[in-house]
């Protein structure tokens, strides 16, 4: 939950060295490089890859693993050792420093601990974003600006970063929840509190993202720990579209598209056409690319057509369906996994859904349509269609979908299965829960929402309470938002 | 961070039989399980307390580098935080070391291993001892030394009507109290200042007053109307306040006094249903004739 503004400060508290005995391999320039080239290969070749599925069967039959425990690589001769046998291997050889297999962390044999080197954890990072990498850069060059942070930092008073509601002005809570599931994550906040919109020479009337530059601003100034509001952002809002506009009760989810729609349009570079991608902020962060495939039964000719996606909308009532029909497996519970197993499935058109092969001379013919992901978004936001609709009303249905803290979107993307995969880079972390308690007209919004490593609290409008991972997960979510799990470490550590 | 060994009160099987495997699979999956969540405590906590070994180190360096200030410019900002000015050179070429960190020419060195050598966790923002436990609620314990002062990001706080800063919830001002009779320790709901015009609404009616304010809900239906058929319509619209009064009331039950704001509703309910709101408002809103202003153009257009 780092602001980019402390980055700079974050970087004076880390020791230069893991220990004492890696500082003394880093700092000879010989020896480092040797250590560094040997701690990325390891640190690349044990990453958590899929197995492609030609070799996981393989034809010589069963393997014979000696056991699950976590190994230990000498970072040196690329030796393997168990816990039990790295003592005599260093005895024998000299060698000191092991990678551990599971969490891929530095184990000392001279300190007999896990040593957590804030320069090597660095440099097997992934490429960092355009965005942040410009921050970064701005920040580090303005040694000015550096230095007076670095002098007065610690006047600073802390707070509880993060922990802080967001005022209900009357029925807003549909706002308020959206605001706490973007206010808390990093990429967002970095992007505007480094001016990534600059809320000063922007010179649109009712800009969007000038009051939502506003709300992070606020939500971040210093020891303030009450409720903050969001009146200027309700009011551009209401300006800019009709239909969000009204003292009464709107649907969340559709809140959330039109705020990361009006973002977008109101960054400078944004592209409107649909024909060229839009390479703005908003749309690196949130949107995705989905792939539609239609295959034709008659000619086997498939046709892919692509379209951006800015969250995913999963069918609840498909996977009921299925359940009853005793298609889906035993599970007694409806998952998140198996609404979106569902939603990339293949499905089956048929003929009098009129789908023309252009092949088979524009007739129509049966196919077979899928629908898979194609580039991940940085924030997955996932709906849950809680209603029902018949022809006469609609309803809303109650009931608990499980959904996972960490969720593997790699199955849902296309991916060629024979490939070696890093699952690694799939991994998304839940991060916000947004809860709907009512019916169908009216009701009430909040959200759970994580603060820290383990931390989660239940904002309900301007009131922040302590909540449980437990809590988090048994909630009958509306909608979820997971973000990407960067190996940058500086987002991954509790504050 | 050693593998516990616990072989000797697990039932052995021969080898080679599906019963072997099977609980060495369970074994090692269990072990692998308590390995990974024993290895995130041991780096939150190492870095925790590497980080603290840092920031003791650098302040007592700074603390040897700072200018000394004159005299007269100290009385000027008296009672204030100081600005503090840093020589840089004398702070690049100073060596000092500490129990767990040596500072030399700007970096810090590690000295042992920080799990021994750092007893207190020190924040990196504010420089400040960090609690490990809440001092409230939920699972308190009284902080070490109760004179000191603590980083205020500590253990988030569980205590019922309370929010994670142990702060009661907000509750909606009483405006018959006068200031002098008002309980100082229970925060009240703050007002806003309408984005539009000047007046300034109580936080949960800022969003009811901007849809008068920008003529949202009377945009389609009450241009031609008189202000009495205006109110009426509005009264009976979906949009208006009546379907949302009861999930206010559900919304606000958790809050440390209930009587109150009943009445407080229950007097505003009145106040809406009895007189023909906008005209009522009309009166006391002075955008309100800016926003008739409007409606004559748009009714001259």
């Amino acid at each position: 939950m780092a602001a980019a503004n402390l980055d700079s400060i974050q970087i004076l508290s880390e020791a230069a060295y893991g220990c004492e005995h890696l500082a003394a391999v880093l700092r000879d320039q010989q020896t480092a490089g040797q250590f560094k080239s040997g701690f990325r290969k390891h640190h690349d070749s044990l990453a958590p890859f899929t197995k492609p599925e030609a070799v996981a069967v393989q034809a010589s039959g069963l393997r014979t693993v000696a056991t699950l425990k976590p190994k230990y690589h000498c970072l040196t001769c690329s030796e393997t050792c168990l816990n039990s046998e790295r003592k005599a291997h260093t005895k024998k050889t000299g060698h000191v420093f092991y990678m551990e297999s599971r969490n891929r962390f530095i184990f000392c044999e001279t300190c007999v601990d896990f040593v957590y080197d804030h320069g090597l954890e660095k440099l097997c990072g992934p490429v960092i974003k355009p965005e942040n990498a410009d921050e970064k850069g701005k920040w580090v060059e303005d040694s000015a600006s550096e230095l007076y942070v670095k002098n007065n930092a610690y006047k600073n008073p802390c707070s509880r970063r993060g922990a802080r509601g967001v005022w209900n002005m009357g029925q807003t809570c549909y706002q308020s929840v959206i605001l706490q599931a973007l206010l808390h994550d990093p990429t967002l906040n970095a992007y505007f509190l480094a001016g990534g919109h600059d809320v000063h020479t922007c010179k649109r009337s009712f800009c969007m993202a000038c009051a939502a530059a506003e709300v992070f601003m606020d939500f971040n100034s210093g020891e303030k720990t009450d409720a903050v509001s969001a009146a200027t952002l309700l009011y551009h809002g209401w300006d800019a579209s009709r239909e969000m506009a009204g003292y009464r009760q709107q649907d969340a989810h559709e809140y959330f598209q039109f705020l990361v729609n009006s973002l977008h349009s109101c960054t400078p570079g944004h592209s409107e056409s649909y024909g060229t991608k839009c390479e703005c902020f908003f749309h690196q962060t949130f949107y995705g690319e989905l792939r539609s495939s239609v295959m034709c039964h008659k000619c086997g000719k498939t046709t892919h057509t692509y379209d951006p996606m800015a969250d995913l909308s999963l069918d609840v009532q498909l996977q009921n369906k299925k359940r009853k029909l005793g298609r889906s497996t035993a599970s007694s519970t409806a998952t998140l996994t198996g609404c979106l197993d569902s939603y990339t499935a293949v499905e089956d058109l048929h003929a009098d859904a009129a789908y023309h092969c252009e092949k088979c001379g524009n007739t129509p013919q049966r196919a077979s349509k899928r629908l898979q992901i194609r580039k991940l978004p940085v924030i997955l936001c996932m709906q849950l269609k809680r209603y029902e609709h018949t022809s006469s009303s609609s309803e809303k249905m109650d009931g608990h979908i499980d959904f996972p803290i960490t969720l593997n979107m790699l199955p849902y993307t296309v991916k060629k299965d024979k490939e070696r995969v890093d699952t690694s880079k799939y991994i998304y972390d839940l991060s916000t829960v947004i809860v709907h308690q009512g019916t169908m007209d009216t009701g009430h919004y909040y959200a759970y929402t994580r603060l820290g490593a383990d931390k989660w609290a239940l904002m309900d409008d301007n009131k922040v309470t302590v909540a449980s991972v437990a809590d988090v997960l048994r909630q009958n979510a509306y909608l979820l938002f997971y973000s990407i799990r960067s190996i940058d470490t500086a987002n991954n550590n509790p504050k | 961070m050693a593998d516990s060994n616990t072989a000797a009160h697990r039932p052995s099987y021969p080898a080679g039989t599906i019963a072997k495997v099977s609980t060495d699979i369970l074994n090692e999956t269990f072990h692998n399980i308590i390995h990974d969540l024993v290895a995130k405590v041991h780096r939150e906590e190492k870095v925790a307390r590497m980080r603290s070994a840092v920031v003791v180190a650098r302040q007592k360096a700074e603390e040897g580098a700072i200018i000394p200030e004159d005299t007269a410019s100290k009385s000027l900002i008296d009672g204030k935080p100081r600005e503090v000015n840093i020589d840089a050179n004398k702070l690049a070429n100073t060596h000092l070391e500490t129990d767990a960190a040596i500072f030399d020419r700007g970096k810090v060195h590690l000295k042992g291993n920080p799990l021994h050598t750092v007893k207190e966790i020190i924040c990196p923002d504010c420089r400040l001892p960090r609690l490990a436990y809440p001092p409230v609620g939920a699972g308190y314990r009284p902080p070490p030394d109760p004179n000191k002062k603590y980083c205020e990001n500590g253990p988030l706080i569980t205590l019922p009507g309370h929010d994670v800063h142990g702060k009661l919830f907000a509750i909606m001002p009483n405006p018959k109290k006068r200031k002098d009779q008002k309980d100082s320790t229970i925060p009240e709901v703050p007002t806003s200042k309408c984005p539009i015009c000047p007046r300034y609404f109580v936080m949960n009616r800022v969003a009811q007053h901007l849809d008068r304010c920008m003529n949202i809900s009377g945009r389609n239906s009450t241009r031609n109307k008189t202000p009495t058929d205006s109110g009426a319509s509005g009264a009976s619209s979906p949009t208006s306040s009546a379907p949302k009064r009861p999930h206010e009331n559900e919304d606000e039950g958790g809050s440390p006094s209930p009587t109150k704001k009943k009445k407080l509703n229950s007097s505003n309910k009145k106040g809406s249903s009895n007189k023909p709101g906008p005209s009522k408002l009309k009166n006391s809103f002075t955008v309100e004739e800016h926003d008739d202003d409007i409606k004559s153009e748009n009714a001259d257009a």
